[in-house]
């Protein structure tokens, strides 16, 4: 498990709860604090674990962008009239409101590469696996087999290139040729299936009373992390009824007063949103080269500097 | 039949194919029982088999297949270890201290959180006895367990077996081909032809009795019997010393190998490497192989012999070097057609018949429908396939396959064949049939590239012998001296003959040698 961020090695409950909740505010949210808070803890995360990269920059920057401007042609809602085009009003609240918009989905694509990074196949079983072992033990299959076909097909290519049956000379004949390769493949798999399912049988996969084990542990950090969750989610849950973050662009921009419960509500969700980056940092604050940072090209290049 | 097994016994099962070894096995294991007609009674721990409760039945029996790969169910180690126990539905800290202390006692720690798609061949198989071994079984039945394995992977199998047997008091019903090690250490040797024991002797006695079939025996004991000798035979390469020691010999004599002219393939200082990140797999290797000749290349997993086949068949292309055919860059121009029959060759087989496979590259050759015809029923009649046409190739056993994928190739018209590790995994008479079919080749004035482990086969099928080590070739010789050279990397032959009869590494060496006094 070499590159496996300091986050990732919470428990699988910690932390699909904490993805549950982040991502709930990030994709619910009309609150451009909120929305903002999100976006710069998602593009810290980033930074810190696969490392970000000018170009990588500016392409989210003109995605954002787009999204900003493409919102006032098509709502036309708001009070504050800044140009006519082709006699529709372009308005400011709905500049702003695209503005927001384009925070919440680049916010939510970080996260969600974030959730891909850290929620491993092991713990996608274990989540399933506790209430339905016999799910856990068809994903498993499931995620073992596609590398297996991947190999197989590869093999087979191989196979037919070399005995020079593998036409490739068009477009067509290339298509042909992988389907020709696909449908043996199928029946090499079925065949395969046999002793994949003698092997299951053989170790008892019909006996009744299936178990899930995991090698995950709940430790101090997980209740730490899910106690900030919950009073976060609480929080956020209180000022959304009793509406203390309430933000709304249209007709005009208003907003409620800055208050206690306010403040808690962005100051929780910071903390909670903090939380990946932060555990980046410290964990491998101690070791000067762990694996994890000697594998990015960063650390590579430096090593060869020096 | 009847037979019993002592607890703690090991006992080899040996037999031809289809003399019906593995089925024996599968009917111990009620689970995978094969499907028919049952008469008779299994009894297990004293009970007769149907009063075995279902639990027990799957943890007290463990059963190991031949085929590494599809034995696997999950998609990480440690998983796969706690499938067995899963089922049993134990507890999670129960489970997690099995699969530790198994992942101990077969040195798996390493892999433990690996995926299982990036082990090794014998990794692989090493975990499908350690997950069986999980359900701590008192009976383990063994099918064929390293028939895919190489020499070295096989060998660390079954001394993994051995210890089982030993050390926790297993019980070991295990049939196999690679006898060579499981023989002397086999508490028992079963010998089953045609469905029925014919034999059911300690090894000692097993070996020279005549009903154990030839190919059972480990090369000592074949030695002994081709020698004529009487009494106790020998099944160790010691007892072997010992029993040649007192006799006369003359000095092995390999003829010169005829001078051939141009080499059909060569290959000049090529550099090779999968990904730019990686590793060199070749690395400023020269090799050539004559025209109309056998070579084969030696060496150990990952050295690099399959690669070097894939480029001389031009499925990879090196960074650096050159490949000659027939004396002209390959790069451009293919001057001779090349082949290459895959490790698996059920890989090269496309359709639900052999004749519609093998009619494929008929077509591909450019033969009309008729000349087509006639050329794949001449094919399958030379290798002896006629009866086997309209099977499916799936259906056919391993030696078969190999056959069906060779006539296949050999319909494409090539010059020059490669072939990647002919032997794995084949019974005595099946390699012996290899053999046959690689001279066959040799005196069609086909050149033949062989990548091996198998430094038996290679001795007696080769013209010349490539030891590729660390990316290129250390030694290349004719085999007679190629393998006097060699120390440790040789034949079991050779290891018997060192230093007793100079220059001999095949059995025939040896039984002429004796003979000639």
């Amino acid at each position: 498990m070499s590159n496996e961020s300091a986050f990732s090695r919470l428990h699988p409950l910690t932390l699909s709860l904490w993805f549950f909740f982040v991502l709930t505010v990030t994709v619910m949210t009309v609150n451009p604090i909120l929305a903002a808070l999100s976006l710069l803890f998602s593009a810290l995360y980033k930074a810190l674990t696969t490392g970000i990269s000018i170009k990588g920059i500016s392409v989210s920057l003109a995605f954002m962008l787009l999204i900003a401007l493409l919102n006032p042609l098509f709502s036309h809602h708001g009070v504050t009239v800044l140009f006519f085009l082709n006699d529709l009003p372009v308005t400011l609240e709905s500049l702003l409101f695209g503005g927001m918009m384009s925070l919440v989905v680049m916010s939510s694509v970080l996260w969600c590469g974030a959730l891909a990074l850290c929620m491993t196949s092991d713990k996608v079983i274990w989540l399933f696996g506790k209430p339905f072992p016999k799910l856990a033990v068809l994903i498993s299959l499931t995620l073992r087999l596609l590398p297996a076909i991947k190999t197989s097909y590869g093999r087979m290519k191989d196979a037919r290139t070399a005995a020079g049956l593998y036409d490739d000379s068009s477009p067509f004949a290339r298509i042909s040729s992988s389907l020709r390769i696909f449908s043996a493949l199928v029946t090499m798999i079925l065949e395969d299936s046999i002793d994949t399912a003698d092997s299951m049988k053989a170790r008892g996969l019909m006996l009744r009373g299936r178990t899930s084990c995991s090698i995950f542990r709940f430790r101090p950090a997980d209740f730490a992390v899910l106690a900030l969750v919950l009073l976060s989610a609480a929080a956020a849950a209180y000022s959304s009824v009793s509406k203390a973050v309430l933000f709304t662009f249209y007709p005009a921009v208003s907003y409620g007063s800055m208050g206690a419960v306010t403040a808690l509500t962005y100051g929780s969700f910071a903390l909670t949103a903090v939380v990946p980056s932060f555990m980046e940092v410290t964990l491998w604050k101690q070791l000067h080269s762990t694996t994890y940072r000697s594998n990015t090209p960063q650390a590579r290049n430096s090593r060869s500097t020096v | 039949m009847s037979f019993s097994v002592c607890e703690g016994e090991l006992v080899l099962l040996c037999g031809r194919s289809g003399s019906g070894k593995s089925t024996l096995l599968k009917l111990i294991k009620r689970e995978i029982a094969p499907f028919g007609e049952r008469g008779g009674e299994i009894r297990l721990f004293g009970r007769s088999e149907e009063d075995l409760s279902e639990r027990d039945s799957v943890s007290k029996i463990g059963f190991v297949a031949q085929s590494v790969e599809a034995q696997l169910v999950t998609e990480t180690v440690w998983r796969e270890l706690a499938f067995g126990a899963e089922s049993l539905g134990l507890p999670s800290g129960e489970i997690r201290r099995r699969i530790a202390e198994t992942a101990m006692y077969f040195g798996l720690e390493r892999l433990f959180r690996r995926k299982t798609a990036t082990l090794s061949g014998g990794e692989k198989q090493l975990l499908n006895l350690a997950s069986v071994m999980v359900c701590e079984p008192s009976v383990l039945l063994l099918d064929e367990p390293t028939a895919q394995l190489d020499p070295i992977a096989a060998k660390k199998l079954i001394s993994c077996v051995l210890r089982l047997n030993r050390e926790l008091g297993i019980t070991v019903l295990v049939c196999e081909h690679r006898v060579d090690e499981l023989f002397s250490y086999a508490d028992r040797i079963l010998c089953l032809d045609k469905g029925r024991i014919v034999t059911d002797l300690p090894p000692k006695t097993a070996a020279s009795d005549a009903s154990v079939f030839f190919g059972a025996l480990p090369t000592a004991a074949q030695i002994f019997r081709r020698l004529g000798g009487s009494g106790e035979a020998p099944i160790t390469t010691a007892q072997c010393r010992s029993f040649l020691a007192d006799k006369k010999v003359t000095p092995a004599f390999h003829p010169d190998p005829e001078c051939t002219s141009t080499p059909a393939a060569a290959i000049k200082n090529v550099f090779f490497r999968y990904g730019k990140s990686d590793r060199d797999i070749l690395s400023d290797l020269s090799f050539s192989a004559d025209t109309g000749s056998v070579t084969s290349i030696l060496g150990g997993n990952g050295a690099g012999k399959s690669t070097l086949l894939k480029i001389i068949a031009g499925v990879e292309k090196p960074y650096s070097g050159k490949l000659l055919l027939g004396g002209k860059n390959a790069v451009k121009k293919h001057a001779l057609k090349t082949v290459l029959l895959p490790q698996s060759p059920r890989e090269l087989f496309m359709t639900s018949s052999v004749y519609e496979d093998l009619l494929e590259s008929a077509c591909a050759a450019g033969y009309g429908k008729e000349a087509g015809e006639a050329a794949v029923n001449k094919t399958a009649g030379e290798l002896g396939i006629t009866a086997l046409l309209h099977r499916h190739p799936y259906d056919l056993s391993g030696g078969e396959q190999q056959k069906a994928a060779l006539a296949k190739l050999l319909l494409l018209n090539p010059d020059i064949l490669l072939l990647d590790e002919p032997t794995k995994g084949m019974d005595y008479d099946s390699k012996r049939e290899t053999i046959r079919l690689i001279a066959a080749l040799k005196a069609k004035g086909k050149t033949v590239i062989i990548a091996t482990h198998d430094t038996q086969t290679a001795a007696l099928c080769s013209d010349r012998c490539a030891l590729l080590f660390d990316g290129s070739v250390v030694c290349s010789d004719a085999p007679g001296e190629f393998f006097t050279g060699l120390a440790h990397y040789t034949t079991p032959e050779a290891h018997i003959a060192r230093g007793i009869i100079p220059g001999a590494v095949t059995s025939d060496d040896i039984v002429n040698a004796v003979r000639q006094q």
